[in-house]
């Protein structure tokens, strides 16, 4: 009653697309549970190319400036995709004390910095965002 | 001798196809993850390009209409749609700034239309001394300046 021994188990054909649904089947679960865990900015593969496009997508400029009894202001447009978190603000070559601040995509904002520059010279500010971006400009108080 | 050859021929296969999936998985999803995060990064270069080239051409032709208020006469004179977002006016009698003086932005100016008798509020050509920026979606700034009774266009 024993089937011949080329009747055991299964074909090579059926075998073969077997293992290819196994193996798609295993690649859909395993690409899915990586970018779910990479999803953020600063995953190993993803982050290489997802932060330098995220700096793409941000785009800034410094309008205008002025001074006054107050402080000294700047008119910043964020003209790019995304919003912009400006950390630091340098002027010259000295780092200035500086809560950061959203920039909303599409927004102009005037940022108030607490400095008093000579008048009649020119400077140098430079935004720094915080996806490492900067943008400078020079300007006469 | 035979039975146990048999017998570990059967596993072997089976541990062969088990690191065979194993390592064809990790390969080409690694290989689809990066692909798929270039392409990302290639859009955002192409936007990135295509936004600092119609920056860089948009242009704004002025002409003076009336005095009091200020009003200009706006043309858009490059090959793209400009949209003007904010107009700020830096008082600088008082030494501070109005965002928005006027009700009517943002408009959009089409390639050779001319927006008449823009008025910019709170601006008087005889008594002012000020500093005006129209300003566009593309982040550009267009500079006026108001003083001794002249108006000053970048044209």
């Amino acid at each position: 009653m024993l089937l011949p021994k080329k009747q055991k188990g299964v074909s090579e054909v059926v075998a073969t697309l077997a293992l290819l649904a196994i193996t798609l089947v295993a690649m859909a679960i395993y690409l899915q549970g990586f970018n779910l865990y990479y999803s953020g900015e600063t995953g190993l593969l993803s982050g290489i190319f997802r932060s330098g496009s995220e700096q793409n997508y941000e785009r800034l400029s410094i309008l205008y400036a002025f001074q006054n009894s107050s402080g000294l202001y700047l008119l910043v447009s964020n003209y790019g995709a995304r919003n912009a978190t400006i950390e630091k603000v340098v002027i010259d070559t000295n780092v200035v004390s500086y809560s950061p601040q959203i920039v909303q995509a599409g927004e102009v904002s005037l940022i108030k910095i607490d400095v008093s520059l000579a008048s009649a010279s020119v400077h140098v500010v430079s935004l720094i965002t915080g996806r490492k971006n900067f943008v400078s400009a020079e300007f006469r108080v | 001798m035979i039975a146990r050859e048999k017998g570990r021929k059967g596993i072997t296969n089976v541990l062969g196809a088990i690191l065979f999936i194993l390592a064809i998985v990790a390969l080409t999803s690694i290989i689809a993850i990066v692909a798929s995060e270039y392409n990302n990064y290639v859009r955002s270069a192409d936007y990135l390009s295509n936004l600092e080239r119609e920056r860089s051409a948009e242009s704004l032709y002025f002409q003076y209409a009336a005095g009091n208020p200020l009003k200009l006469n706006i043309t858009n004179t490059c090959s793209s749609s400009i949209k003007i977002t904010q107009v700020v006016v830096h008082n600088k009698t008082s030494n501070s700034l109005v965002v928005n003086p006027i009700a009517s932005i943002p408009i959009v100016l089409n390639p050779g239309m001319t927006e008449y008798n823009y008025s910019i509020g709170g601006v008087d050509t005889a008594s002012s001394n000020a500093t005006i920026m129209i300003i566009t979606s593309r982040g550009n700034a267009f500079i006026i300046v108001v003083e001794g009774g002249k108006v000053l266009f970048r044209n």
